[in-house]
């Protein structure tokens, strides 16, 4: 086994030999895109990965949140992809494995011990999704061929290569050490301008990146201010009483990467205020003690008084407060091991991918159907129910038609709330009303569950308004109700838990009929509600067989399987797949 | 939109106050990340505490593009780390509110991003109306909500500094986050609990109002805090965004119903 090399032991740790598809090594995660050699746009791609990768913890979510993101025409639009996330690596043991691999040409290998499985992108429309323990290495091919010889691959720690198989040996594999120490210095080592950092200590340190190898994205050009001062010295402000600390200017351009540099938290000593008078007659009550104490406590500790030694402390002399150096710990060196990502990664988690694009929805008010619906929603004051006011179910069946849904199952929201469900063979998800699997038509476990909250159904968002060149005007989305979503001109949400942040999606409204804030979708079980936010000109429910109804201010309701809720100015949610 | 560059100005500045020995507050301002951070715990243990937590938020500077995972992984470690100090037996630990807002963008468009954990408190002056966007999360805040007491009574009541959230404390910091649009000539005040015990929010509106500069205004806050009785650490960012493109330009009808924050949609009819 290995001598007295060490720190040199070559048999674990990634490595790759040199091909065509772009690789990602950072943290705890390894994506391979193969068609982005060095095409154009992939810089972008990989460059904002690269970016997202550099979060702790992050890994399947991001990465397929920042693939779909960004991509035209729904799912065709998406490319195909490998990615390989593993957790508690690095502790010599076997590692857990989370793979995403979509694509026919990719194949991913992954082994545990002496069993191997294969996942591969063939054959499916999305993606396939594995999740295994006791993995002792993984390995991504883009080709027909392996990495038979893990010490003949170059080395690679953190950094973006261009490769063809990628390797990441978790466990040292007894063949392999005996050939570890004849690393052949590759010959084509050079040819994606990476220099292939040192084999350094094998168990996978997200530490330092030894190479910087992105791309540069196309920086427009971010004149940001970096000196953000350190000028106030700490005296100069003393006159004013306050410790005056500088000021700066920080330019923000957006998808450009930042070139400002931290401010220097200067938090320099006051001046010497009048020392405090001894704290001795508290005349106002015997909870004066608190003043300036924030003190924290549980919710159910709330009847509880604090402790009266707290007094004693908060007024004794403390020392100087230039004697107390704050320890501050060394800058993040990356990250604690990531937590396990949650199985089943979003399309885009936390509200960023308002939606998927439609390729070739046409401009919704050219639609016979929805000149219909406009004059029937214009005339509703007129209180006639038989000359148009009702909506013909044939009526919403052609706005329907005109915004063909892709078909596509989008993994779970990982942060979704667990609602009772009833659970088919194949895992998924129904109510437990429904007796055959909305999804596969398998029988349903009699027993019901807790399990994560699936998507409720699809949301379509259509404007009349021309959605050509101009940003910020947003044509046809279909937003997948994972979420709750709030639709408006310029929305924004409440305070709430990062896993129940409304998606936002912006709609164009040149005629500004519609509020900031207009509708919101909220989810509750299994139902679909929508609301309408106490606005100006309201929000109409279009239900087939039905008279247009003007929601009340603030109230839900429940939404069922082909509504459409008009806001004005021609947007329009479609509803579909509701349960 | 995508085409006017966002800038942000802004002023910050920091006072002890005339009864504390100590400034347990810190802040951070650097790359469209603004944070306040109030620290509790005996001795030196607050001031460590809002420090520490502060810098577990430096990657945000880096971060091309931030959503609310990324600060909540952030604040985890925060949290980790702040629990890790050793308060040499003090009895209680350590611990800090963290409040503050980050840039962030939803497809193209700037939005702040803003974050609470604890009674610090973030304001927003649009269009010359400043509003509380925070939500503290403290006990006579809870009373609030609950209807048994008033936003007045609140600000004198014997338990308005014990907070149901923050770092370091035995439970999950649970952080609130909220996204708001930025809009052209928005400014943003985040400070600490040192600020708005001593000041309503029409006094702070007014100082706000009355002083372009936000190093000023910034300075002029605290000043005033001290006035009126300085019991707290007093902590104080100013930012004014700048740059961005006004909203979509409209005659400002006024709403029917006369909703303050949709005063720009124009009633059909």
């Amino acid at each position: 086994m290995s001598t007295s090399d060490a720190g040199q032991r070559a048999g674990t740790g990634i490595r790759y030999t040199t091909g065509k598809a772009r690789v990602i090594v950072r943290g705890d995660a390894i994506v391979v895109l193969p068609g982005e050699g060095v095409a154009a746009g992939g810089a972008d791609r990989v460059a904002h990965l690269w970016t997202d990768l550099a979060v702790p913890g992050s890994g399947v979510a991001e990465v397929l949140g920042a693939l779909t993101a960004s991509a035209v025409g729904g799912l065709k639009g998406v490319p195909p992809f490998a990615v390989v996330v593993l957790t508690s690596a690095g502790m010599g043991g076997p590692a857990s494995a989370h793979v995403v691999v979509r694509g026919d040409g990719l194949t991913v290998r992954i082994e545990t011990g002496d069993d191997v499985q294969t996942v591969s992108g063939a054959g499916v429309i999305s993606w396939t999704e594995r999740v295994v323990e006791g993995v002792t290495a993984v390995e991504v091919r883009t080709g027909a061929s392996g990495l038979d010889n893990f010490a003949d691959g170059l080395p690679v720690e953190s950094g973006v290569v261009l490769a063809g198989v990628v390797r990441r040996q978790v466990v040292e594999h007894a063949e392999a050490s005996a050939a570890g120490a004849s690393v052949s210095t590759g010959s084509a080592a050079s040819s994606a301008g990476v220099t292939p950092p040192p084999i350094a200590s094998a168990p996978f340190a997200p530490a330092p990146i030894t190479s910087a190898p992105i791309t540069s994205a196309p920086i427009t050009s971010a004149p940001g201010t970096p000196a953000l001062g350190h000028s106030a010295s700490p005296d100069s402000a003393a006159d004013s009483g306050a410790t005056a600390i500088p000021m700066g200017t920080v330019t923000m351009v957006p998808a450009s990467e930042e070139t400002i540099t931290p401010a220097d938290e200067n938090r320099s000593e006051p001046p010497p205020p009048p020392e405090p008078p001894a704290d001795d007659g508290l005349d106002e009550d015997d909870y004066m003690h608190l003043w300036g104490a924030t003190i924290a406590h549980g919710v159910e500790a709330a009847a509880v008084r604090p402790e009266s030694t707290e007094e004693g402390e908060d007024e004794e002399p403390a020392p100087a407060s230039g004697a107390v150096s704050p320890p501050l710990p060394p800058p993040a060196p990356a990250a604690p091991p990531a937590p396990a990502t949650p199985a089943l990664a979003a399309a885009g988690s936390d509200g960023m991918v308002s939606g998927v694009p439609i390729a070739g929805v046409p401009g919704w008010s050219a639609t016979p159907a929805a000149e219909h619906r406009a004059a029937a929603v214009g005339v509703e004051e007129a209180d006639d129910d038989h000359d148009g006011h009702t909506v013909m179910s044939s009526a919403i069946a052609d706005l329907k038609a005109a915004a063909p849904s892709p078909k596509f199952s989008v993994p779970a929201n990982p942060n979704a709330p667990k609602i009772l469900a009833v659970t088919c063979e194949n895992g998924h998800p129904n109510p437990t009303a429904r007796e055959n699997c909305r999804e596969c038509g398998s029988a349903l476990s009699a027993q019901a569950a807790l399990a994560p909250r699936p998507s409720l159904g699809r949301m379509i968002v259509t404007s009349g308004t021309a959605t050509g060149g101009a940003s910020g005007v947003r044509g046809g989305q279909v937003v997948e109700l994972d979420r709750p979503v709030i639709v408006g001109r310029r929305p924004r949400t409440n305070n709430t838990s990062a896993d129940q942040m409304p998606r936002l999606v912006t709609v164009s409204s040149p005629q500004q009929d519609i509020s900031r804030s207009h509708t919101e979708i909220s989810l509750e079980d299994w139902h679909v509600l929508v609301t309408d936010l106490a606005t100006t000109n309201g929000t109409t429910l279009l239900r087939p067989g039905q008279p247009p109804r003007r929601l009340h201010p603030n109230e839900k309701e429940l939404v069922s399987d082909g509504d459409v809720v008009d806001l004005g100015d021609g947007v329009t949610l479609t509803f579909e797949g509701i349960w | 939109m995508s085409d006017d560059a966002l800038t942000l100005a802004w002023g910050a500045a920091s006072d002890r106050g005339l009864r504390r020995q100590l400034n347990e507050d810190g802040y951070f301002a650097a790359g469209g990340a603004f944070f306040v951070a109030d620290g509790m715990g005996g001795h030196a243990a607050g001031e460590v505490a809002s420090a520490t937590a502060l810098d577990a938020l430096r990657p945000l500077t880096d971060m091309e593009r931030v959503e609310p995972h990324h600060v909540e992984a952030l604040l985890e470690m925060a949290q980790d780390r702040v629990r890790a100090i050793d308060t040499s037996g003090q009895g209680h630990g350590a611990g800090t509110t963290l409040t503050g807002a980050v840039v962030a963008y939803l497809d193209d468009a700037p939005y702040w991003l803003f974050v609470n954990v604890g009674d610090s408190r973030t304001y927003l002056l649009s269009s010359g109306v400043l509003d509380q966007v925070s939500v503290d999360h403290s006990e006579v805040q809870e009373m609030v909500d609950a209807g048994t007491l008033t936003a007045e009574e609140a600000r004198s009541h014997p338990r308005r500094h014990v907070i149901t959230r923050a770092l370091g404390g035995l439970d999950e910091a649970r952080a609130d986050f909220r996204y708001i649009p930025i809009g052209a000539h928005d400014r943003i005040l985040v400070c600490s609990d040192g600020l708005t015990g001593e000041l309503t929010d029409a006094q702070i509106s007014e100082i706000m109002l009355g002083h372009p500069d936000p190093q000023v205004a910034a300075g002029r806050l605290v000043e005033a805090a001290i006035a009126a009785g300085g019991r707290d650490n007093i902590t104080v960012i100013v930012v004014d965004a700048t740059g961005i493109a006004q909203e979509t330009a409209g005659s400002s009808t006024s709403p029917n119903g006369g909703f303050a924050a949709d005063e720009d949609t124009v009633p059909r009819d």
